[in-house]
């Protein structure tokens, strides 16, 4: 980075903390600063809302992704739009109209004070493992991209994270969300425009389209019905919209941003924006990979693309083999590079015959190609066994920190910084507010004063995001635990789900049938997570119908043995 | 038990800033999304 990139990248950060600060200013109790006194407008909550979903890796991971695997993880946004209606119906009216802090909170009113443990406990484990991979996965893509070290990149998104949200609460939160998703998404419609106007003169918009159709990026519909696949238009639509209702109805991250919302309406508003909304940005974040996979195309990238794996193995022991492959993978460059100038050619004289015949050839240059850099992600384990091979996180920052020119670098980063710190604050006040509203006021200190109160509040954002910055400290170290602790989170969902759904919409069922069917349901997602191959967005439908259909069962079970006369009266 | 009726009543009777009602608002939602998956569609096989 330039000497323009780090001021511009300081100033933004700066003016984002400020600007939390003010807007979060004269809490004077818990509802002003874990509520926001609810008073936000529809757009303010919207944005947050949507801030708080795309984490840093959104921003990093989704265009490599696409420049990898197409657009089909698009597909997984479909089913949200339903979820935001069955939501807007159900659950926001709901909890406004019992003035709830906490989604867990609601389900004491409905069911007893163990199913609220058991959610808030659930809740606090999945989401406090989260808050810390949060802040470790933005910090390591950007501490490699920078040459910083991770501790510097975590202390500063967490720290900064830490003043704002400790200073100004949810309505800080919610603010800098907002302004946070302006600043990136008017940083990625820059990134798209500047990968557009890199593309080879010759190239049009229609070339550089049918370039990554031919190379099959643009995948965004699969109608297969295949449960083994991840993302298809199915798995989309009817696990989506489970993943969506369980994160945007039960985790407390979400549900605390339309909580702030002045009415019922302001919240359903906003929660229906980021219905509409979110596929078209997603579909837009991915298109920039693509954009990006076709710039790849005429210029040549570097074999491996995360700059310190690829330092590591050029100074070690493989080294030679390494330069081998690098040289095999630039005549293959060359070599296709050709090929897809010919056949754009052939495409514009609409000769069908040679088009054909481009494409086939293409298509076995493109599994070459692939191949070589398949042989360099193993040469890099053989030649380190912890090295990072999942190179799609620094494809795009790749892309922005050669190409891009001096100060939007910078702005570049600074998205990628605030997408992460959005994330976090959302997290840790919503995990603040969990500690607070349903451990400390439920069961430690029922009666104390607002002050009392509002200072434990800040406290505990403050320790929360403490330990965010810890986990990532110590992230490194964990080694394959990292991934471990990233697909634990989602284990969890459907069982939250199938609890909320069952308050919602079976007034028969009572607490005890539901801790027992909650207990269930996450047995068998974790059996499933361990002995079958069963997609995971899958593992949020399963977990909600046993849920479900355990606590029901229950339910008729007892009803049926406290209506039936006892046996003594029979005879 | 009053007022808790008139407190539902106040909620569902809120009125949306467009279209008149909730339910037109939820059918707009469910409509963008059809739209724009036979959209993605055709965009995929306009290239293919």
């Amino acid at each position: 980075m330039r000497q323009l990139d780090w001021i511009v990248l300081a100033t933004t950060l700066l003016f984002i903390v400020l600007f939390g600060i003010w807007k979060g200013r004269g809490s004077r109790n818990i509802k002003d600063f874990l509520l926001a006194d609810r008073s936000m407008k529809w757009y303010t909550i919207a944005l947050a809302i949507m801030a708080t979903q795309a984490s840093a890796i959104t921003f990093t991971s989704t265009p490599g992704q696409a420049y990898a695997d197409g657009m089909r993880f698009v597909q997984f946004y479909f089913g949200l739009p339903i979820a935001m209606v069955i939501l807007c119906i159900t659950a926001v009216p709901i909890f406004h109209k019992l003035g709830v802090y906490t989604a867990y909170e609601y389900l004491e009113k409905r069911f007893d004070a163990k199913t609220r443990v058991l959610t808030t406990l659930i809740f606090l484990v999945s989401r406090g493992l989260a808050v810390g991979m949060t802040i470790y996965a933005p910090s390591l893509v950007l501490s490699v991209m920078l040459g910083v070290d991770i501790r510097i990149t975590s202390v500063i998104i967490g720290g900064l994270v830490i003043i704002y949200t400790t200073s100004g609460g949810v309505k800080a939160v919610n603010y800098t969300d907002f302004f946070q998703l302006i600043v990136i998404m008017a940083g990625m419609c820059i990134a798209l425009g500047v990968a557009l106007s890199l593309l080879p003169k010759e190239i049009s918009l229609t070339d550089a389209l049918s370039v990554s159709a031919v190379m099959g990026k643009l995948n965004t519909v699969d109608l297969s019905l295949d449960f083994h696949n991840r993302y298809n238009v199915w798995s989309g639509i009817i696990g989506g919209m489970f993943v969506a209702l369980a994160y945007f109805g039960t985790d407390q991250s979400q549900v605390q941003r339309y909580l702030t919302g002045e009415s019922v309406a302001q919240s359903r508003l906003a929660l229906l924006f980021n219905g509409m909304a979110k596929v078209p940005m997603q579909f837009f974040i991915l298109f920039i990979g693509v954009i990006v996979f076709v710039f790849f195309q005429f210029v040549q990238p570097p074999l491996v693309f995360n700059p310190v794996e690829a330092a590591k193995v050029k100074s070690g022991a493989r080294a030679q083999e390494f330069q081998q492959l690098e040289e095999k993978y630039s005549t293959l460059f060359l070599e296709k590079s050709e090929q897809m100038r010919e056949y754009l050619q052939a495409r514009h004289q609409h000769d069908d015959i040679q088009a054909a015949k481009k494409k086939d050839e293409l298509l076995m240059l493109q599994h070459r190609y692939e191949g070589v850099r398949a042989e360099a992600s193993v040469l890099l384990t053989e030649n380190d066994q912890k090295s990072d091979t999942s190179d799609t996180n620094y494809i795009f920052l790749t892309f922005v920190l050669t190409y891009l020119p001096a100060g939007l670098v910078g702005l570049l980063f600074a998205c990628i910084f605030a997408a992460s710190m959005s994330s976090s604050s959302g997290e840790l006040s919503a995990l603040a507010t969990t500690s607070i509203i349903d451990i400390y006021k439920r069961f430690v200190k029922r009666e104390a004063s607002e002050k009392h109160y509002l200072m434990v509040s800040r406290i505990m954002m403050a320790l929360w995001g403490l330990y965010g910055i810890a986990f990532a400290q110590y992230a490194s170290r964990l080694g394959s635990l990292v991934e471990a602790v990233n697909i634990l989170g989602s284990l969890f969902y459907g069982t939250m789900l199938g609890i909320f759904l069952l308050a919602f919409y079976c007034k028969p069922v009572k607490g005890t049938a539901v801790f027992v069917g909650a207990l269930a349901g996450e047995i068998v997602v974790l059996y499933c997570f361990q002995y079958t191959s069963i997609a995971w967005l899958w593992y949020n439908v399963i977990g909600c119908f046993v849920v479900v259909g355990v606590s029901v069962i229950l339910s008729v079970f007892e009803r049926y043995q406290t209506s039936s006369p006892p046996a003594s009266s029979l005879l | 038990m009053m007022e808790q009726l008139k407190s539902d009543n106040a909620i569902n009777e809120e009125k949306p800033p467009i279209l008149g009602s909730w339910k037109k608002i939820y059918f707009a939602v469910l409509l963008n999304v059809i739209v724009l998956i036979i959209l993605f569609y055709f965009f995929s096989e306009a290239f293919k």
